[in-house]
């Protein structure tokens, strides 16, 4: 999914995440390790595959916007930094949803990942340059969506657009980066604006495709929410998934694609387009599938789970 | 667990995507019509229906449905994480 150079950029960055810690060894083994069972295949660098490869992709993608071929150095500092700032994010997020025992024992190392995270930017803007505000405003956007998730019990549409989808604002200060190192802040609103919805999108895939880990965690989600408002008397969260829930969601996304592919026409990023192209297709094929499935599964949860036809709420808001 | 698995077909899914061994054994036992077995399953999970007839039903749709069953359990068990297709 990466261009090769940016791919190059995202090894490096792994393989210098325990630089900062060279004098203390035990804490560079913690991150090293840490970051490793954080993989699925236990190779750090294979985490940032898939969906996660948008946090570097957008600011490279802007670059090219912006001129044809992207400064590798550059590149290369953004990369390191998000990096870092995933990382920072990823623990504190972790601890909050599941009160991660892996991820208290670390804690400490948020210093370190927090350091690396501005150092790069440090290097590329002076302390009193416009940059620090977006960054500024970035990060506390970043920080107040994650607390305030928290508080809720559930989710309105408006909630899940204005809080959990801003989650992952973080991803914007690498944008104004770029915006601000070529003096293009024109381009920055456009982009950010666009990130928003791709974040909506993504955030959705991740509660349909998580719901059980997060029903059975207590996570507050969109997704869940949902289900509560739009279930049957009678039914379960499980049961309007099976029944209703996922085909829900998977029209919500095929139209929420839609509408991405439209906006992301206006930004004049090719790279971008044909991304989505593919995230749209590899979804889709896979959840058609899943659907037919679920047909089938839904005389099952009907066999075990009988229900009324009345909703259990009054008022069930629909999209 | 936050919620508590309350009805039959929550317990039924939760314990399929959560447990693969007793997943297999359900679809072994289905695949085999061992219907002795597939009740000593449901009956270990609670999730055996209230009445013979109910049993009965619930048997003969799992027969129907057990290679979906398994797949779209094994596909709601992995979270958290980034969305691969396969």
């Amino acid at each position: 999914m990466l261009d090769r150079v940016l791919s190059a950029c995202v090894d490096r960055a792994i393989a210098r995440l325990p630089h900062t810690c060279r004098d203390v060894p035990a804490t560079a083994e913690a991150l090293v390790d840490w970051t490793t069972r954080l993989s699925p295949t236990g190779r750090a660098r294979d985490y940032f595959e898939g969906g996660r490869a948008i946090m570097f992709l957008l600011p490279w993608w802007l670059e090219k916007r912006i001129r044809s071929t992207p400064s590798v150095p550059f590149q290369e500092l953004l990369v390191e930094s998000t990096v870092n700032a995933y990382y920072f994010v990823r623990i504190i997020d972790n601890v909050m949803d599941e009160n991660a025992a892996t991820e208290r024992d670390v804690l400490p190392l948020l210093c370190i990942l927090h350091a690396n995270f501005s150092r790069a930017y440090a290097r590329l803007f002076a302390p009193d340059e416009p940059f620090w505000d977006h960054f500024d405003r970035h990060w506390s956007r970043t920080a107040n969506a994650a607390i305030r998730e928290k508080q809720l019990s559930e989710f309105s549409p408006s909630d899940f657009v204005e809080i959990a989808a801003r989650k992952t604002s973080g991803i914007k200060i690498p944008l104004a980066a770029v915006c601000c190192h070529y003096g293009r802040l024109d381009l920055l609103e456009p982009w950010c604006a666009f990130y928003d919805r791709l974040a909506c999108w993504q955030q959705m895939l991740d509660d349909t495709f998580d719901w059980m880990h997060d029903l059975r965690h207590g996570n507050v989600t969109f997704f869940l929410s949902e289900g509560n408002r739009q279930k049957r008397r009678g039914e379960s969260v499980s049961g309007w998934v099976v029944r209703r829930g996922f085909a829900w969601s998977s029209d919500w996304l095929a139209a929420a694609m839609r509408d991405l592919r439209r906006d992301a026409e206006k930004l004049e990023s090719p790279e971008l387009v044909r991304f989505l192209e593919y995230r749209e297709a590899e979804v889709r094929e896979y959840v058609e599938e899943l659907r037919r499935n679920l047909k089938e599964v839904a005389t099952v949860a009907d066999a075990f789970e009988p229900i009324d036809e009345e909703p259990e709420h009054e008022e069930t808001v629909q999209q | 667990m936050a919620e508590g698995w309350k009805s039959d077909w929550e317990k039924l899914f939760a314990k399929c995507a959560a447990d693969e061994d007793y997943c297999r054994r359900l679809a072994s036992a289905l695949d085999k019509n061992h219907d002795g077995e597939v009740r000593s399953l449901l009956a270990n999970i609670g999730a055996i229906g209230a009445t013979e007839a109910e049993t009965a039903a619930r048997v003969s749709v799992l027969k129907g449905a057990r290679v979906p069953l398994t797949q779209v359990a094994s596909t709601f068990a992995g979270g958290p994480g980034d969305f691969v297709a396969p």
